[in-house]
């Protein structure tokens, strides 16, 4: 029996690139925002691309004033459900659900392999000293819209990579080839 | 050339002669070592002789061996135009070829053609080739045979190399003294830096200097190696400079794009020939070439050695060559005053003439010509004008140290300019941008500790010979003569000049030659050469090759939720978009029955289709209603919450971009559809309007975020019945064109019940992670029913068996909702919406074509393809939307558009076919199938 929900990557993840689609995450937007996550206990400051730690480990993105994308921790899937509404209801007031849980590809980058692959497949530059901990970029990775957030854990830089679904197995293919290919 | 043993240490800095390695060239065997240049391994190796002139097929040597020029540009492979001087050797190597010959480099069969140079001068092509006007295809065929340096190979293998992007505060070009320094000096400041240097290691001109030279920089290139803010990228040489400071460099196997907020440029000076006759001949090289090759390299460049100079960098090449062992035999200085190093020179031998110059160089004679034997040495009076003196001095290597130009071409390419500057007899740079800054030698500053410019060229180094082939441009061969032709011609501008006499056009780019036409065109002129204009510098600075610019290849594509079950299934997959889609389920040979055979099941059981690709976007909020009604043709304003509208948009010319299907999921919620072509502009489309209008919704595009999969056919219903849901399937509880959500398989879903392909069909959205799974239930489900999936291709049949019209492919940028027999979708009651004027406008005239459905007469001609003419009367009349060969309706069904004198059901015309020939058709009603819609009301 297929299992029901199944990421569409199937390659073994080269060294430093996790593919993290499985796990719980969530979208919202709407001017209702602010006090949704209020009557969640989530935390959230209102400079936009700047991601916000929680205390159960999950991280806030601001994408836009009333944009939120949530990335839930590895013990998150309890709290998925704060984050979904019946189909065709809205979220909150004045607040609506952005389908990220499953709309979306989630891949977790290791500093080295962020060195290695950010600079041929990104015209931004994400180096570590202009790219801060918990900054977010909204932009294009190798063609295609992306939103990557850097996130420090225990000193060391890893690199959230979020797109769209249906591009998945590209870009996954884009960084494992930039990941391994030769530079002078 | 005999090959001889390479000098000793500290000689040859960058080889490792513990690495021989052996290649071969035009036919030969040469060994080399690890760190030679191909032309220093080719030198080193005995070989003089490394290429042929373009023009001429004159006997080419090294240079410049900097990369600057084109004596020794050859074929390595599949790849032309390799630069032998700055090509690492590496092993494994193909066969290497010299250009432009028929033989050998050394023994060129086609050398004939110099003889014709006489009768060859400047301007000849353009004036002798136009008249009578029949026989320039004649010329042409010799010339296109002739023309051109080495071959493409075009069967070579896709190459791309690696691409990436730097981020800097300065990037510094030049990795010599004044580089380093700056480097430094830039990063102590707290600026994050990039070194780009072309050598293999960093020290700039010193690396080809005495050992104390580069004494003196190793602690500042040991400090810089280990300072974390610098970036230093040695073999790597920059191409250009671009708007936004974006600095492209190249190195073997990678490309850099450099952003930077500032350029230092340390790129040093090319340094200047001397004109005189033969100045060309294999062995007659520049100072800097010389001192590259013994002290890069260790190759000693000859064995007995003729100095001409206009400076004091001649002298001192002179006196390492001599330390290396080549016995200085005449130093010709063009300055009147004797210094120091002429006496040192003295003392080793050489003899000293001051105000003298080479008047000719003269090789071997004979057929194929070759290197330098000897020269003729020329006194030079007040005004320049030169009086041979003495017998020939016997040589094999001829050294010209003429003086140098500022290597700013990365300043030009930001808007400076080389202007003349009578007070060093030489160009300096002028205009240069913000943020772009000189240094060193490209500032014309030789020695850093007195940081002003010195005294390194000579007004006139120019010694012009009755019997030509003076060369002032080596590239296109080009002498004093052909300048001064052209400026006769009338082409005295340096633009106009450059243009008429191809001077600077080569593959050098003027970096030799330009110096020399100024000087003798301003003489010519009788300006002043600060008066004479210059020419304009673009990027790139040198040849690239394609594998560089092509870089890494990124081609989005995406794939559906089921894309795995498609291929396992043995689908031929088709690109739609960016998308790929299956486009029938068979292998290649099976086309015409497999899609036969998915359209049967969809017309007699069930089949199942992946619909992922249609654009889908959510519009939450209280004025969501009120935006559908502004941004699409038909209405949704009044739309009851679970029903589903047909979508029609125009653009604000009134023209049809896209269609789809509105759903009302609530009051302030709809989810809807696109075509797949338009799902990004209309999402882009709806954003703009949006902030236009000031609304109050949102909008959320979620074509990947949702898998859609549509199960069509008379017992679809009773294979969803086979799932579990809480969805009430039934006519009544689901009646057409409507919508519901709920559970189907333990999937949670969005039915939405159209009929696109004409048959019973239920349209399934779900979360993108669960179509697999849905797709595995309902094809599991079905296994009993007979359900196939079907691809593209037997929808495109069915529902034009329906006649439904594709937006886009029965459509086209022009065409109103009256051509498209769409009139039906415009609001009946008064409202505004995009493209209202236009649409109304255009409805008020007749059309004068319209979208009908034809049939052919003979049922088993062949299918027309699309954008076929339709002909009536001898005239075009339209052309073929779609057609197929439909079993269900007997015979080959289409869509076309026809004027509309011809849009009457029965009427006849015939279809031009791409091939020749004509196939009779007649006007149909449509739909063809199922013209009351009872199987898709089911």
């Amino acid at each position: 029996m297929t299992p029901l929900r199944r990421s569409p990557i199937d390659a073994a993840p080269p060294a430093g690139i996790a593919d993290l689609t499985l796990r719980p995450r969530a979208g919202a937007k709407g001017p209702g925002l602010q006090a949704f996550l209020q009557s969640l206990g989530l935390v959230a400051g209102e400079t936009v691309n700047r991601a916000y730690r929680q205390a159960d480990g999950s991280l806030l993105a601001r994408l836009s004033p009333t944009e939120i994308l949530w990335l839930g921790a590895p013990a998150s899937d309890a709290d998925l459900a704060r984050w979904q509404c019946p189909d065709g209801q809205p979220l909150a007031r004045e607040l609506y659900s952005v389908p990220r849980t499953d709309g979306s590809y989630w891949f977790l980058l290791s500093a080295r392999a962020a060195a290695e692959v950010f600079p041929r497949v990104c015209n931004l530059d994400l180096g570590a000293s202009a790219f801060s901990d918990l900054e977010i970029a909204q932009t294009l990775l190798a063609r295609t819209g992306a939103v990557i957030v850097r996130e420090d854990v225990s000193g060391e830089s890893t690199y959230h990579v979020v797109g769209d679904i249906s591009l998945a197995s590209y870009v996954w293919e884009v960084l494992s080839a930039s990941l391994t290919a030769p530079h002078g | 050339m005999t090959a001889l043993p390479r000098l000793p240490s500290p000689h040859g800095r960058l080889i490792d002669r513990s690495q021989p390695i052996g290649f071969r060239f035009d036919g030969r065997d040469v060994t080399g070592f690890a760190g030679d240049s191909l032309a220093s391994a080719l030198l080193g190796g005995g070989e003089t002789t490394l290429a042929r002139s373009f023009k001429y097929r004159r006997p080419r040597g090294v240079l410049s061996l900097s990369g600057f020029d084109s004596n020794v540009l050859v074929q390595i492979g599949p790849d032309p135009n390799v630069c032998a001087d700055t090509l690492p050797l590496t092993p494994g190597l193909p066969d290497i070829e010299s250009q432009n010959r028929s033989g050998s480099a050394a023994r060129d069969r086609g050398a004939w053609i110099g003889l014709l140079k006489p009768f060859l001068p400047v301007g000849f092509y353009y004036r002798s080739f136009f008249r009578p006007g029949n026989v320039w295809p004649r010329y042409e065929r010799i010339f296109r045979a002739r023309a051109g340096l080495g071959r493409v190979g075009v069967t070579s293998v896709h190459q791309a190399k690696d691409k990436r992007q730097l981020f800097c505060d300065v990037a510094v070009v030049g990795g010599g003294a004044a580089g380093l320094a700056a480097a430094m000096e830039a990063a102590r400041a707290g600026g994050k830096v990039c070194l780009v240097e072309a050598l293999p290691r960093l020290g700039g001109a010193a690396l080809y200097g005495p050992e104390a030279a580069l004494e003196q920089l190793r602690p500042l290139i040991r400090e810089i190696e280990a300072q974390p803010s610098i970036t230093v990228l040695t073999g790597a040489f920059a191409q250009g400079l671009y708007g936004d400071y974006l600095l492209a460099a190249e190195a073997a196997e990678c490309f850099y794009k450099i952003r930077v907020k500032a350029v230092v440029l340390a790129s040093g000076a090319h340094e200047q020939p001397i004109v005189f006759r033969n100045n060309d001949l294999p062995g007659v090289m520049l100072a800097s070439a010389a001192r590259r090759l013994i002290w890069l390299y260790g190759v000693k460049p000859g064995t007995r050695a003729v100095l001409v100079t206009v400076n004091d960098h001649g002298l001192e090449t002179a006196l390492q060559l001599s330390d290396a062992g080549v016995k200085i035999e005449a130093v010709a200085d063009l300055r009147g005053t004797r210094s120091a190093r002429h006496d040192a020179l003295a003392e080793r031998g050489a003899a000293i003439h001051l105000a003298s110059a080479v008047y000719e160089a003269t090789g071997p004679g004979g057929y194929f010509g070759g290197p330098v034997a000897s020269v003729q040495l020329a006194r030079l009076d007040d005004d320049g004008a030169p009086t041979p003196f003495g017998p020939p001095v016997a040589c094999d290597l001829v050294v010209m140290a003429g003086g140098y130009a500022p290597a700013a071409g990365l300043a030009c390419h930001r808007g400076a300019r080389l202007v003349y500057d009578g007070t060093i007899d030489g160009f300096r740079v002028e205009n240069l941008a913000e943020g772009v800054s000189l240094t060193g030698a490209a500032n014309n500053v030789f020695n850093l500790a007195t940081e002003t410019p010195e005294q390194v060229n000579h007004p006139f180094p120019i010694i012009p010979h009755p019997l030509g082939n003076d060369f002032v441009d080596f590239d296109e061969d080009l002498t004093v003569k052909d300048i001064k032709y052209a400026i006769a011609d009338g082409f005295a501008h340096g633009e106009l000049l450059k243009r008429y006499s191809t001077a600077g056009m080569g593959p050098s780019q003027g970096r030799q030659s330009a110096l020399a036409v100024l000087r003798i065109a301003a003489r010519e002129n009788d300006i002043a050469p600060s008066e004479m204009g210059t020419t304009t510098a673009r990027p790139p600075l040198r040849g690239e090759s394609f594998a560089h610019l092509a870089g890494p290849c990124f081609h989005p594509h995406q794939r559906t939720p089921m894309h795995r079950r498609h291929l396992a299934l043995g689908a031929q997959m088709m690109p739609a978009g960016h998308w790929h889609r299956p486009a029938f389920y068979g292998g290649p040979g099976e086309r015409e029955s497999a899609i036969a055979a998915e359209a049967a099941a969809v017309r007699s059981a069930a089949g199942l289709i992946d619909v992922s690709t249609l654009g889908k976007i959510e519009i939450f909020g209280p004025d969501a209603a009120r935006f559908l009604d502004a941004v699409y043709v038909t209405t949704h304003g009044g739309q009851p919450v679970g029903r589903v509208r047909y979508a029609l948009r125009c653009d604000g010319g009134g023209s049809i971009v896209d269609d789809g299907v509105v759903c009302r999921l609530a009051p302030e919620h709809f989810y809807l559809t696109t075509t797949t072509g338009q799902a990004t502009a209309t999402h882009r489309h709806m954003l703009w309007l949006k902030a236009q209008w000031r609304m109050d919704i949102e909008i959320s595009a979620v074509t990947g975020a949702y898998a859609a999969l549509n199960i069509a056919g008379p017992v679809s219903r009773e294979i969803l019945g086979k799932l579990a849901t809480d969805i009430d399937f039934s006519s009544d509880g689901f009646p057409y064109m409507t919508v519901r959500m709920g559970t189907l398989g333990g999937i949670r879903v969005r039915a939405i019940r159209v009929g696109f392909v004409g048959e019973l069909g239920f349209e399934l959205h779900v979360p993108a992670l669960y179509g697999e799974a849905l797709w595995d239930r309902l094809l599991e489900a079905g296994q009993t029913h007979g359900i196939k999936p079907f691809g593209v291709e037997a929808q495109r049949l069915l529902r034009l068996e329906k006649g439904h019209a594709i937006i886009g492919q029965d459509t086209d940028g022009l065409t109103t909702p009256q051509e498209a027999n769409m009139a039906w979708t415009l609001p009946k009651k008064p409202r505004e919406f995009w493209g209202r004027a236009a649409v109304q406008a255009r409805a008020k005239a007749k059309p004068e074509r319209l979208l009908i459905g034809f049939r052919l007469t003979d049922a088993s001609a062949p299918v027309p393809p699309e954008c076929c003419l339709i002909i009536e009367d001898g005239e075009i009349a339209g052309r073929v939307t779609s057609a197929a060969a439909s079993a269900t309706c007997g015979g080959v069904i289409g869509m076309a558009f026809v004027s509309a004198a011809l849009a009457e059901p029965g009427k006849a015309f015939s279809i031009k076919l791409p091939a020749g020939g004509f196939i009779s058709a007649q006007i149909a009603p449509t739909p063809f199938y199922d013209p009351d819609q009872e199987r898709q009301t089911l």
